[in-house]
């Protein structure tokens, strides 16, 4: 899962290059082929065929079976998880030796043993709890600050350290994941610091093991003589209150493992008298052993047991924490998304035919001026007569021999009378007024080609866009007019001009 | 619940803003609109769902380009009324297959299988005869059919449009397809259902699920808004740098990328938010964030196995005190304890003054600690509300913007006033409250809640700020 969290960022970027309806259709597709009921992006980080799981399929399928940055990152955490276990172990195994270090002159002392393995144990288990606090508990004045001086010196940062003897790729990998998560540590302060803990985690159960493997040695193949000795001012009595306390846990299943008020009474010592301690030594060899049932089980039970149950709440709140992060990520969401099955879509499935490029062909120069023009108003342009009569002297610098009306609401019958009239006009140009604001239909264009034929070639053909404004000429917009030069230019006909009234 | 699944074909003349209705109405940017008469070439349909429920369809559709002669051949094969839609039917099958009426099949065919009619002209420019062809033979189809007034230009001849359409079509509406606001697309639908009966109801369902939507649209913003605000806050650029070195030639460009990590993270966050309104690769004109004038650097650090220096003399006096202690053990008290004060004190100690030559020692060939340099994160309390104008501006024009705008994407104005001019006194001592606490928090350990919190709050502020300035959905 920490290999999804790294490998996701990458592979979600990688999307940017693609439209909205590639992804939308490419996710689809994947969502479709997964087993499970959609789910929603509200999904809970439940261990369910829930958000997670699909996130996860999405990248296993992204990424196919090839080694990434993301299991280097994971192999990284796995070896250094290791490399602290062992560390754990030889330094329990060696704490154990220290302290179960027996000479034959002073029986190793419970007290020593029991603060070290038990009490010891204890805080440092105190200190894990309130450093795994969690964060609507930080909230309590002061708490943020200890729980981040306890993260600062976990066992676990040595792992930070430990980065060092990976090899090159893991190491540069897990680093990388590290600086990233220093610079997103909203996504993955979280996840850091639960790396962190659980290897602390690791660090203390492997210390425990070596700890007792160390004391089970010592036991099995020495014969070890303990005692009990303090300045403080305890009596026997007291001192088997307590143990008996603390042996509360087995006394029913393993009795023979709490010390008696007899084995209290007869095994303390005292270093200033050592008569005394030989004398213990002596009367009570076999009884300065019996101490072993005792201090075994309490390293099992209040050493070992609780660090196997935060070992497993740290790899849990890990695996919260990374999951968090995964569902947080930036994107994941619009992921989500795009395979649930709640999406609203409304965009088009099919692309956009793209429209083929027409051959241009340039047009013609308008005449000079003198010509008496025939003219065709197109679509009835709401021009007057005398407006006409103003464009032709203005723009064209014409005269008027004949006016017609095509298009429009007209009928075919009726262009094809305009087609006639003009022909019968032998000479001079014609021109064609039409509306700059309306795009040139293949309509027109089919009335140009009529046009063409009746008239013949080389008659001149001129085509005039024009704005209006209440009856009179205005200037039409240049975007309208390139619109109809455009479209002109498909025609291929050399005799054919363009004279648009534009500002 | 209706087993007929509404259709429209959006229809018309050519480069009358059919294409820009459809990709409004369906919040597709892939939709081609030019300038360029006759760009859409092939009938396009966007389906509507909601999962895998087909709830309407809508057809972009090329414009008419010989509706005269389309209608003249109709009008020779015409005995009466009723024979009309047939007839219509008749045209779409002898020429589908030819170059001569291609645009007049593509369009007429989806209203020949059921489509609805949603006919669109240009309200800015005058009415004109040459429409009267084309209206007609939309008529002979016989579909429901409603027509749509787009307000392209800036000329208005809306009633002469309205009194030549209500001839012809059921109803007419005015729909500006570059600037309606959402409630006026979902009123469009609405009406749509007007058309027929059996549209009314997935009809409706299609507005619930946009406007259950668009609500999430909203909240998910708030939540992008909220989690680029906590890493503002938080985002802060080192560089170790080794003992000897001057942090002084380090600093500009220590600075300068701290600049571009907020800037790039701002844009991240336009980009989610963009891509939640379904806009992709959005062009955007606007200033850059500036920063305040502040002092960013914070002093160096001892960085050590990954330890600041407080952390490493709490490390070296607990390290000493465990070897003090051991020695304690060994001689069996003998040396009351002194072991342990001893090493505490020594253990300290030295990680105080052996740090600097510890440092320099390098461990396969990478050096054990040295100095760290750090910009940010920035202080300057008014920095997140200018971030928060910002971000909510941008999300409000992008909130607002139509589909069909193809411009770059313009965010101007002050946009802090926009924040602080609209924020209620509560609603900014809330966001203070927020900002001190993300501030404190330097391990981040509430970072979950505190962004929940805050997207609540950027919530808020956006209805507040709606509310203001008047609705932009």
């Amino acid at each position: 899962m920490l290999a999804d969290l790294v490998d996701l960022g990458p592979e979600l970027e990688k999307d940017d290059a693609l439209s909205l309806g590639d992804r939308q259709r490419r996710d689809a597709l994947f969502a479709d082929s997964l087993p499970g009921s959609p789910d929603t992006a509200q999904g809970t980080t439940q261990d369910t065929y829930g958000p997670i799981d699909r996130v996860s399929a999405w990248l296993s399928h992204r990424l196919g079976d090839d080694e990434t940055e993301g299991d280097r990152v994971a192999r990284g955490r796995r070896v250094i998880s290791v490399l602290l276990a062992l560390a754990g172990l030889l330094v329990g195994w060696a704490a154990a030796m220290a302290l179960f270090r027996y000479d034959g002159t002073h029986p190793v002392n419970v007290m020593w043993v029991l603060a070290v393995f038990v009490g010891l144990q204890l805080i440092t288990l105190i200190l894990f709890l309130i450093a795994a606090l969690p964060k609507t508990a930080s909230r309590l004045p002061g708490l943020a600050g200890i729980q981040q001086a306890l993260v600062g010196l976990s066992p676990g940062r040595i792992g930070l350290a430990l980065t060092r003897l990976l090899p090159a790729n893991s190491r540069h990998a897990l680093n990388a994941f590290i600086g990233r998560s220093t610079k997103n540590r909203r996504l993955f302060g979280g996840v850091t610091r639960w790396i962190v803990l659980h290897w602390s985690q690791v660090f203390a159960l492997m210390f425990q093991i070596g700890a007792i493997v160390g004391a089970l040695s010592l036991v099995v193949f020495s014969d070890l003589a303990f005692g009990w000795s303090t300045t403080l001012d305890l009596g026997a009595n007291a001192v088997h209150r307590a143990v008996s306390a603390l042996s509360l846990p087995w006394s029913i299943p393993a009795p023979q493992a709490v010390p008696s008020l007899e084995l209290v009474e007869t095994t303390r010592f005292f270093r200033l008298d050592p008569k005394r301690a030989g004398d213990i030594a002596t009367a009570n060899a076999a009884n300065l052993t019996r101490w072993w049932p005792f201090i075994l089980l309490s390293m099992i039970v209040y050493g070992l047991l609780p660090r196997l149950i935060t070992l497993v709440v740290s790899a849990r709140r890990l695996r919260a924490n990374i999951k968090d992060a995964i569902r947080y990520y930036p994107g994941t969401d619009e992921l989500l998304d795009r395979m649930s099955g709640n999406i609203i879509k409304t965009q088009a499935v099919e692309p956009e035919v793209q429209m083929p490029k027409p051959t241009y062909h340039e047009l013609g120069k308008v005449e000079t001026a003198g010509a008496r023009a025939s003219v065709v108003d197109w679509s009835e342009s709401g021009l007057t007569e005398g407006s006409i009569d103003k464009l032709l002297a203005d723009t064209l610098g014409f005269s008027k021999g004949q006016l017609n009306v095509a298009g429009g609401a007209r009928s075919l019958a009726q262009d094809q009378a305009v087609i006639d009239a003009v022909v019968a006009l032998k000479d001079g140009p014609v021109v064609v007024i039409v509306k700059a604001w309306e795009t040139p239909m293949l309509e027109f264009l089919d009335f140009l080609r009529d046009l063409r034929r009746a008239a013949g070639e080389r008659r001149s053909i001129v085509v005039v866009p024009t704005g209006v404004e209440d009856g009179a000429v205005a200037p039409a917009r240049a975007s309208d007019a390139s619109v109809w030069a455009e479209r002109l230019e498909t025609l291929g006909d050399p005799w054919l001009k363009f004279k648009a009234v534009t500002a | 619940m209706s087993d007929v699944t509404p259709r429209f074909a959006v229809v018309g003349h050519p480069n009358k803003g059919k294409s820009s209705i459809v990709s409004t109405l369906s919040e597709d940017d892939s939709v081609q609109i030019s300038s360029i008469p006759g760009t859409t070439v092939k009938s396009r349909e966007f389906p509507m769902r909601v999962g895998d429920e087909l709830l309407y369809v809508l057809i972009d559709t090329p414009g008419f380009q010989r509706a005269r002669r389309a209608l003249a051949w109709m009008q020779e094969r015409e005995t009466d009324a009723a024979s009309r839609p047939g007839i219509v039917k008749d045209f779409v099958l002898n020429f589908q297959d030819t170059d001569e009426f291609q645009d007049e099949c593509e369009l007429l065919a989806p209203l020949t299988d059921g489509a609805g009619i949603l006919y669109v002209v240009d309200g800015s420019a005058p009415y004109g005869p040459e429409y009267e062809a084309e209206m007609e033979i939309l008529r002979w189809t016989g579909r429901p059919s409603m027509a749509l007034i787009n307000m392209i230009g800036e000329g208005d001849f809306a009633d002469q449009w309205s009194d030549a359409l209500g001839q012809y079509f059921r109803i007419v509406r005015v729909f500006n397809a570059l600037h309606e606001h959402f409630d006026k697309r979902l009123d469009l639908l609405r009406a749509f259902g007007q058309l027929d009966e059996r549209w009314r109801e997935p009809l409706e369902r299609a507005v619930r699920g946009l406007n259950s939507d668009r609500q999430r649209r909203r909240d998910r913003g708030a939540r992008y808004i909220s989690e680029l605000l906590y890493d503002i806050l938080t985002i802060a650029e080192t560089r170790k740098i080794g003992p000897l070195d001057d942090p002084e030639d380090f600093k500009e460009a220590l600075l300068e990328k701290f600049k571009g990590s907020l800037l790039k993270r701002e844009a991240s966050c336009r980009d989610r938010i963009e891509s939640l309104y379904s806009y992709h690769k959005l062009e955007r004109d606007e200033e850059n964030l500036e920063l305040f004038d502040e002092d960013l650097f914070s002093e160096q650090t001892w960085v050590l196995w990954g330890l600041n220096r407080t952390q490493l003399i709490a490390t070296g006096a607990v390290g000493g005190a465990a070897i003090g202690a051991s020695i304690d053990i060994a001689v069996g008290g003998a040396d009351f304890m002194l072991g342990t004060v001893l090493g505490t004190l020594v253990g300290g100690a030295s990680a105080v003054y052996s740090s600097d030559k510890l440092a320099e020692v390098k461990v396969l060939g990478l050096p054990l600690g040295g100095n760290e340099l750090k910009a940010g994160p920035t202080k300057n309390i008014n920095f997140p509300y200018v971030l928060l104008g910002r971000a909510l501006h941008h999300h409000a024009v992008i909130a607002s913007r139509t589909h069909a705008q193809r411009d770059a994407l313009v965010i101007e104005g002050d946009t802090e006033s926009f924040t602080l001019r609209n924020m209620t006194d509560t609603l900014r001592k809330s966001f203070e409250k927020q900002f001190t606490a993300i501030r404190r928090d330097t391990e981040d350990t509430g970072a979950e809640s505190a962004t929940r919190e805050l997207a609540d709050l950027v919530r808020r502020a956006m209805a507040e700020a709606e509310s203001a300035v008047g609705s932009t959905d």
